[in-house]
């Protein structure tokens, strides 16, 4: 069973301290975590943190081995990381970019397994039929689609994802979110993924952080953190949680504290 | 299982008439430098051009064509060559590693550094005693473009700066380089003012065989190690952040690429003076042909540098009778509409 704990984690920028002791709890393959919190909180810092982009002091756990002490290609063995910005529209085709992806990661297998396992990413993301297009014209949801699948090639245990789904439609945000769902449960990953919006954490992930300058004011299941009260302290809004008819939970705000 | 073997064989389609396009680039820059051969003051027919060319340099059995071929037209046409290939592969690492499809050595002001680099070496008499000029003059032209391609990786960095604040800067930089350069001329003495004005028009008229080995040895080497980091270049296109989740050492690749262009840009302008735009077309032409994956991108913008600057090289020598005209103005006259090409289109699509 795939274990991953980060942190305590600090980190200062000048003289201005962001990350104060961030850690999480102990996450288990097949779980779904929500780094959340208001603009600045610093959700999108400590993803960064862990995914090694920036260097912060403090160990990262997977499975006994500490990802901080990693080199960034050993550690992109591991851990695959997914940044806010799409992928551009490169000059390349969808094939092109996933099998990039593979090639950088060390463990290429030669072009036919490679070919394969692109095959197998695509087709269970349902963008078979993207295979041979060009990056330059998809549509940013397509893209986005696209750069999971680079992160998914390498069959990583830690999915690190910075909102994936603030360019998104409404459908291609059910599409990201759902094919993050059961890709996690299917290769028993641990996925954290700093969402904006807390009432997708309540209906899509197991469990959350919520941050508020640099400190994590609660973790544990998404149920216990998405509360009226810890709303009202991470954001500053009065929210109500409600359940839907088909008993889906609903976060509605009426109002600042 | 149908599905899967119809995208290999798509890919692989893709990917041969990709080499064929670069097997086309290189029998084309061949031709372009066999046309520029066979051009010139005195007319060299194709048959003896090739009889004196693989007799040899010691034969001068064929009497002034030997001459012809081996002091004059060869090396200077070798150099547009070599030069070209420089310039378009500076130009292509250029835009990726600066993510801007306006970065090229000459509009960044790498090129301009490197003249005043070049001039000062010859202003100063700065020599090395034991070497060739040329190298004291390429060494110190490359300090300068090393200088200034950090000073413009800083600027992106630290200052988190857009495309169009580090164009700006660059566009400071050539106008600081360049009054440098002639403040130069005004102080210099007889003999070496006309040195210094060949630097600002870019020619190919004094190469020998020297420098010619020294440029071509030196693209050489900076061609196979850029070519050893296509993948992490390719992967850069993706931006830095994304790059480095997919396991690439940003700051080792972008460290590298930087060293690797000043030195072309500073070996092109200490040979050839400051040649404008090949750097910034050619990888323009590489990207439609065959794409941003670098290990194809890379020697395709390389080849079409030497082409572009072989057919100026040309345009050069036979526009004017009688008369070789800078090969910079060339260049310019067909880059410049270029350029705006290009800025054109990216205030489109904003």
């Amino acid at each position: 069973m795939t274990e991953f704990q980060a942190g305590p984690l600090s980190l200062s920028f000048g003289r201005k301290q962001v990350l104060h002791e961030v850690r999480t709890e102990v996450l288990r393959g097949g779980t779904m975590t929500a780094l959340l919190g208001p603009n600045g909180s610093g959700k999108s810092t400590f993803l960064r943190a862990v995914a090694g982009v920036i260097r912060a002091n403090g160990p990262i756990m997977l499975d006994g081995m500490n990802l901080a002490r990693m080199s960034v290609q050993e550690k992109a063995r591991y851990c695959a990381y997914m940044p806010q910005l799409l992928p551009p529209p490169v000059r390349m085709s969808v094939v092109e970019v996933v099998l990039l992806s593979l090639r950088l990661g060390g463990n290429y297998v030669g072009a036919s397994a490679a070919m394969e396992r692109v095959d197998a990413v695509l087709a269970s993301l349902g963008i078979m039929h993207l295979a041979d297009a060009m990056m330059g014209e998809l549509s940013g949801g397509q893209r986005q689609m696209i750069g999971l699948a680079q992160a998914l090639v390498r069959s990583p245990k830690l999915l690190l994802l910075d909102e994936p789904l603030s360019a998104l439609d409404p459908r291609y945000q059910f599409i990201v979110m759902d094919a993050l769902k059961r890709e996690t449960v299917l290769r028993n990953m641990v996925t954290l993924v700093v969402l904006h919006d807390p009432a997708v954490a309540l209906r899509q992930v197991d469990s959350a952080m919520m941050l508020r300058t640099g400190r994590v004011i609660a973790s544990g299941v998404v149920e216990d953190i998405v509360t009226p009260e810890i709303m009202a302290e991470a954001y500053g809004v009065r929210a109500r949680i409600e359940r839907g008819s088909d008993g889906a939970a609903m976060v509605s705000v009426e109002g600042v504290v | 299982m149908k599905e899967r073997s119809n995208t290999e064989s798509v890919q692989r389609a893709l990917l041969c008439r990709r080499l064929l396009i670069i097997a086309l680039l290189l029998s084309g820059l061949i031709a372009a430098v066999l046309w520029n051969l066979v051009c010139g003051a005195s007319h060299l027919p194709l048959d003896l051009l090739l009889k004196a060319l693989f007799s040899g340099p010691d034969d001068h059995l064929e009497g002034s064509a030997g001459v012809i071929l081996w002091q004059l037209r060869l090396p200077m046409v070798l150099m547009s060559a070599v030069t070209g290939l420089s310039l378009g592969l500076a130009g292509a690492e250029m835009q990726t590693v600066l993510d801007n499809p306006l970065a090229s050595p000459f509009t960044l002001g790498l090129s301009a550094a490197s003249a005043f680099g070049a001039s000062l070496a010859i202003i100063l008499g700065l020599y090395i005693p034991g070497l060739p000029s040329e190298w004291s003059i390429a060494g110190n032209a490359f300090l300068f473009s090393i200088g200034s391609a950090f000073l413009l990786e800083m600027v992106v960095r630290l200052r988190g700066a857009s495309a169009e604040t580090v164009i700006l800067f660059g566009i400071a930089m050539v106008f600081a380089f360049q009054a440098m350069v002639s403040m130069l001329q005004f102080v210099a003495s007889e003999d070496s003012l006309q040195d210094l004005v060949f630097w600002t028009m870019g020619s190919v008229t004094r190469a020998d065989w020297t420098k010619l080995t020294l440029l071509s040895s030196v693209f050489s080497a900076v061609m196979i190690w850029s070519f050893r980091d296509s993948l992490p270049l390719t992967a850069l296109r993706f931006g830095d952040d994304r790059a480095a989740g997919l396991g690439v050492d940003v700051r080792r690749v972008r460290l590298a690429a930087l060293i690797r262009i000043s030195l072309l840009a500073a070996l092109a302008v200490a040979f050839s003076g400051t040649i404008g735009f090949v750097g910034l077309v050619a990888p323009h032409i590489a990207r439609r042909l065959v794409g941003e994956d670098h290990r194809l991108y890379l020697p395709a913008a390389a080849l079409s540098g030497g082409i572009i600057l072989c057919l100026a090289c040309l345009a050069a020598r036979t526009l004017v009778p009688g008369e070789v005209l800078p090969v910079g103005i060339m260049t310019a006259l067909v880059g410049v509409p270029f350029f705006l090409g290009i800025v054109l289109r990216r205030e489109k699509t904003e």
